[in-house]
């Protein structure tokens, strides 16, 4: 007789409804031919809701922290992270909805592959286990590459095969380092890697280069210099919908594993990896801004600006206890609101399909459509870190849990780094509403992601200037149990 | 006749090196694709071999999963290579530059 | 009452949401709206204030509580709006002239397109402004003080379809976000060393437990900041080029109240900069220096608005010149009285730019005292309260601020001052000849302004005559003993001329520059206009109206042509120069980057495979 382990699904659920709703739809779809585009999205965004109720009942979880043969972490970060993650989705489903609706074929295909990659990303976050961090990574980029896909546009395609190419490409150095984490600890649980490693002295080359292999794989897929260089190119040639979603999720999702991965696994050597982090925060804020600065497409200034707030985010994760974790997923939290809300705008205010995003497209946008450049306007300040907005407090988060570790000169490149960033966002200000219309486009008004945009607006807004609304609940996330 | 591990690391070293390089002068979007497929080989081996040295068989699931993983990427990844094949008429990577800064 | 005070900013705060989502829609009524909530919040102000005097002096310092903005760890952050003499001051200022200036644009604004959106504005500036001087912790102060550099720049750009003003915009906000970002490190250098933001800890037990290198660095990094926001050189470029935007703007933001921020800061903080040795010297050269390079400057302007914004920074120059000696009272009683008659010149040259069709060059002007009486007695009230013509408020302020500095021993700072206080008589007169004596110099007929101008300038014109009594001694004027909780009692000196002979020089030089601007541009006798065109190897130059003034003649003549260029072009060329090279550097930097931002995967992924490289070398390095 072989005893039947005790197999705890719940603190899976949010993942199996997201992948079951997504094939549900897949199979669905085939089924009934040409699906209804709002039927489509209202379950998608049904199988959303669902996933973070579920998300939100584990808050209050009192099994085990880890399940699933100690696969999958039950911790309220994950629970956060999770909420965050789906409310990304919601928004990409709303804006894909918008995006796809006016290319004449029904892109039924958008929805189950959108689930796909949130359950990849939430996944990710309630990872235990460095293989899962793998899969969960393989899901959402899999799932990633095809969305970036979607459009009949040549530099959509061209996008997608340099994003997977590379992402492939980080994959194997991601995996070669999860073997050598393997070699070094005999396992790889995030916890028992820790565990493994805490009790020795001496040097510890396989630990060494398991911590600089999964940065690097980490680093390709939030956008760190220099392994960047993929993030420009891929936020202007994927449909701007996907931009929005990939920009907010992928940072959300791989962060918060990163956090798992430094402040837990290879905690014990936080001293060694320590200089390789501030080296690529540093060169992430300084390059994503200064490239910035050249940029006439405003798809790629975000893409740029994407780096530079990545080498923010990054300052945030140098100090590691719980406040620092606290700040980071509060930048995380900011960053998705305001990138979601931009490129919602820039959706909108570009003709959607037809990807006008070049500067020239958005010259005298105030006068066509005041409603839209004020919307920019308000996301590109938060970006810039202006205050009352939240990205101002996101920043003295991360800035502060740094100085608080003693990193002030790399608080200082970031303050740095921000003021030439509030350049060019002020660029971009100045061409909406201080220069002569060229282009004839009329921006689009539409209720679905005009309502998203304001429910960004208005979290921009509240968020900067009553953080404490959610801070408490980050805080608690923040508790790492191990 | 029993082989050193760190025998078996050098090898997938190497092996990882040569796919690295494969990635860099390598055109074709196709034998790039190849070339991250002796990447990941090359991890495989280190994780069996790390197994063995431990003597127990996480380390082969591992490269269980990881291989797994791989042939879905080669799924997603030959459609891709194969629709930019049909709209540009090549897998010349260096042809693909409409996107640039 | 006192806890009422967040009524203050945010009746303000209210009525620019409304004029941004319906400003529109209410056509008129904007304009109404928007000087209905300055009108209330002003006299909410007042009697918080009312409330504050009934408190015995050491007690006057109220803090309200809103809510915990930021806390996380050990950074804490309240949103608290500290009521104390100082901020009391500050918000009868901004409240007061704001009011008056909200409802002068009802009439200047008149018929805008884009009405409802300039009243938007106007309302978030104004508070911003409150939050600056309200709050109680240096992070809550700089999101005023962002705040305001960000209306600053949307009003100074309000008309964009003129490149100029678009540019001037841009200009004004690059140049003040230098300063901005020396005060962000001075903050976050407040935090490294004392661990609070708050005032009550930094400025109380924190600044004597900073190091004297610690506290020169914060306090001349937060220095930085009032130079960059308060005009002064090197970062003073932004000021004359703002005149762009409309008048009250200038009025409002450029005169009245942002560009005293500055001023404001250093009072507020002179704990931490009285905690270092070197940083009030510093503040006292910046300030003095700027006083008579903007007052020479001025000297040669032909547009009103910018001959203003000089003037402008020349008594800046002097608040600052006072609060580097350790006389806070008396920067702050010049910053009342500067506050009240120089919105009321800037609003008099508005009303003869609303008059005149937009004419803001004074060559083309002269004689509009006919056809605008008004308009002209309140800008020569405004014009002889700034010349320190007693008893007008300015005289009081600015006289304070001279004879301090004699008897404190200061003697060349004393000449300097009494220099630069002649220079602000002869630069302030000269427009009123200029505009609005002898003959019009142009075709086209003017008018007087309507009442909803003309009312407010009444208004500010008793207070530009009347604000003195504020301050009537050096030491023991009202203000001065108000103000003492907050800023203590500068140290009365003993040494020096007495006062009435102070007070006599003081005098004597005021009525000496009337005396020299009236026979120059006054009496005819010179053909000041001509100058251009006799001096043709200056001629553009600005400084070539007032070649004839002894002194003036003799300070560009002795050290040489060089240092006349800087005076009179000094802005245009060589700072602009400065500014212009840094901004093409920085630029050049980024174009160098697309060089390897080839497009192309592989190079991509060698990127990729050397930063990896990079990253295991320095993990190497570990072992």
């Amino acid at each position: 007789m072989i005893p039947a382990p005790h197999l705890d699904f719940l603190p899976l659920l949010p993942e199996l409804i997201v992948a079951g709703v997504a094939v549900a739809l897949l199979v669905g779809g085939a089924l009934v031919g040409r699906p209804s585009q709002t039927v489509l999205l209202l379950l998608t965004l049904a199988g959303l809701i669902a996933a973070a109720a579920a998300s939100a009942y584990l808050w209050n979880w009192d099994g085990p922290g880890r399940v699933l043969g100690e696969m999958i972490q039950a911790d309220r970060l994950a629970v956060v992270s999770r909420m965050i993650l789906l409310g990304v989705g919601a928004f990409g489903a709303l804006y894909g909805h918008h995006y796809f609706a006016r290319t004449g074929v029904a892109r039924m295909e958008f929805y189950p592959l959108l689930l796909l990659a949130v359950s990849g990303m939430t996944l990710l976050v309630a990872s235990a286990d460095l293989i899962v961090v793998f899969l969960a990574l393989e899901i959402l980029s899999l799932a990633l590459y095809i969305l970036v896909a979607l459009s009949f546009r040549m530099a959509s395609a061209e996008a997608s095969m340099k994003y997977f190419l590379l992402g492939a490409f980080s994959s194997a150095f991601f995996l070669y380092g999860l073997a050598m984490a393997y070699g070094a600890a005999g396992t790889t649980k995030i916890d028992g890697i820790a565990l493994a490693l805490s009790g020795r002295t001496g040097s510890q080359p396989l630990a060494l280069a398991a911590v600089g292999l999964l940065l690097i794989g980490f680093g390709f897929k939030v956008s760190v210099v220099p392994f960047h260089m993929w993030t420009p190119d891929v936020y202007q040639g994927a449909p701007t919908s996907v931009t929005a979603f990939m920009a907010a999720g992928t940072k959300v999702a791989a962060f918060t594993a990163l956090i798992r991965v430094l402040d837990v696994s290879f905690q014990p050597l936080t001293w060694d990896w320590r200089p390789a982090v501030w080296a690529l925060a540093a060169a992430s804020m300084v390059l994503g801004s200064l490239l910035a600065i050249a940029q006439t497409d405003l798809k790629r200034l975000l893409g740029y600006s994407s780096i530079a707030h990545a080498g923010f985010i990054l300052t945030g994760l140098i100090a590691t206890d719980g406040a620092g974790i606290a700040a980071v997923t509060f930048y995380l939290v900011a960053y998705s609101v305001t990138v979601l809300g931009a490129f919602g705008t820039v959706m909108l205010a570009s003709g959607g399909i037809r990807e006008r995003t070049s500067f020239d497209s958005f010259r005298g946008l105030a006068g066509r459509s005041p409603m839209l450049a004020g919307l920019l306007t308000l996301f590109l300040l938060s970006l810039a870190g202006i205050p009352p907005t939240v990205g101002f407090i996101a920043k003295a988060g991360v800035f502060g849990s740094a100085i608080r570790a003693g990193f002030w000169p790399l608080a200082l490149i970031g303050v740095l780094a921000s003021v030439v960033g509030a350049f060019f966002y002020l660029r971009v200000i100045v061409l909406m509403y201080m220069e002569e219309p060229q282009a004839e486009l009329e921006p689009e008004g539409a209720a679905l992601p005009g309502a998203a945009l304001a429910l960004a607006a208005g979290l921009t807004l509240v968020l900067g200037v009553f953080p404490q609304i959610i801070l408490p609940v980050l805080e608690k996330a923040a508790i790492l149990r191990w | 006749m029993r082989v050193p591990i760190a025998d078996f690391l050098v090898l997938s070293g190497i092996l990882f090196a040569i796919g690295t390089a494969g990635v860099l002068v390598r055109r074709n979007a196709l034998l790039i694709f190849m070339s991250v497929e002796l990447q990941l080989n090359a991890v495989n081996l280190t994780l069996v071999a790390f197994s063995r040295m431990r003597n127990e068989l996480n380390g082969q699931v591992l490269a269980f999963f990881s291989m797994v993983v791989a042939a879905a990427e080669v799924v997603v990844g030959l459609a891709i290579i194969v629709s930019m094949y049909r709209r540009r008429g090549s897998v010349n990577v260096d042809d693909a530059s409409v996107l640039r800064g | 009452m006192l806890d009422l005070i967040w009524l203050v900013p945010a009746l303000p705060l209210a009525g620019a949401a409304i004029n941004l989502f319906f400003g529109k829609r209410l056509g008129k009524a904007a304009g109404a709206l928007a000087a209905a909530v300055m009108t209330a919040a002003f006299v909410i102000a007042v009697f918080v204030v009312a409330e504050l005097l009934k408190l015995p002096a050491e007690q006057r310092a109220h803090v309200r509580h809103l809510w915990e903005w930021i806390a996380s760890g050990s950074f804490r952050v309240g949103v608290d709006l500290l009521v104390d003499p100082l901020s009391a001051t500050m918000i009868l200022v901004v409240t007061g002239v704001g009011t008056l200036i909200h409802i002068y644009s009802i009439g200047y604004m008149d018929g805008d397109p884009r009405y409802g959106r300039f009243f938007s504005y106007l309302n978030l500036f104004v508070f911003f402004m409150l939050m600056l001087v309200l709050a109680q912790n240096y992070l809550l102060l700089y999101l005023g003080w962002e705040g305001v550099g960000l209306c600053s720049y949307l009003l100074i750009g309000f008309w964009y379809e003129r490149a100029s003003a678009a540019n001037a915009a841009k200009k004004a906000f690059i140049t003040t976000r230098i300063g901005d970002t020396g005060m962000m490190i001075g903050i976050a250098l407040i935090f490294v060393k004392l661990g609070t933001l708050d005032f009550g800890q930094v400025l109380g037990p924190g600044a004597g437990r900073l190091s004297e290198g610690a506290a020169t660095a914060i306090a001349l990094l937060l220095f930085a900041g009032a130079v960059g926001k308060s005009a002064q050189f090197p970062l003073h470029v932004w000021l004359p080029d703002a005149m762009e935007g409309p008048t009250p703007v200038s009025a409002l933001i450029h005169a009245a109240t942002m560009v005293t921020a500055g001023v404001y800061l250093v009072a507020r903080s002179h704990a931490l900069f009285e905690a270092s040795t070197v940083a009030l010297p510093i503040v006292l050269v910046v300030g003095l220096a700027t006083a008579l390079y903007a007052a020479l400057a001025s000297i040669g302007q032909f547009d009103i608005k910018r001959a203003l914004a000089y003037s402008t920074m020349s008594q800046l120059g002097f608040m600052f010149f006072a609060a580097g000696m350790g006389y806070y009272a008396g920067a702050m009683l010049l910053l009342v009285c500067h506050a009240f008659y120089k919105a009321l010149l800037f609003l008099s040259a508005g009303s003869v730019m609303h008059g005149t069709g937009d004419e803001a060059d004074m060559r083309n002007m002269g004689g509009l005292a006919r056809e605008m009486p008004a308009t002209t007695a309140a800008f020569t009230v405004g014009a002889l309260a700034l010349a320190g013509i007693p008893p007008l408020a300015g005289f009081f302020a600015k006289d304070h601020i001279v004879s301090f500095a004699a008897t404190s021993g200061r003697d060349l700072a004393w000449v300097l001052a009494s220099v630069g206080a002649f220079l602000s008589a002869l630069y302030i007169t000269r427009p009123v000849f200029m505009a609005f004596f002898g003959t019009r110099r142009a075709e086209g007929h003017a008018h007087e302004s309507p009442p909803v101008m003309t009312v407010p300038l009444a208004l500010l014109a008793v207070g530009a005559v009347g604000a003195g009594v504020l301050g009537l001694s050096v030491a023991g004027g009202f203000l001065a003993r108000f103000l003492e909780p907050s800023v203590g009692t500068a140290a009365e000196g003993a040494v020096g001329p007495s006062e009435a002979v102070l007070v006599g020089i003081s005098v004597a030089l005021a009525i000496l520059a009337v005396a020299v601007a009236w026979y120059v541009w006054g009496s005819g006798r010179v053909d000041w206009l001509g100058i251009p065109e006799r001096h043709p190897g200056l001629a553009g130059a600005l400084g070539t109206a007032f070649y004839i003034n002894a002194l003036y003649s003799w300070l560009v003549q002795f050290p040489g042509k060089g240092f006349g260029r800087l005076v009179a072009r000094g802005d245009e060329q060589v700072i602009d120069g400065m500014v212009n090279d840094v901004g093409a550097g920085v630029e050049r930097l980024s174009r160098v980057a697309p060089r390897w931002e080839t497009g192309r995967v592989r190079s991509y992924a060698l990127s990729f495979a050397v930063g990896a490289f990079a990253v295991l070398v320095v993990l190497g390095l570990r072992l």
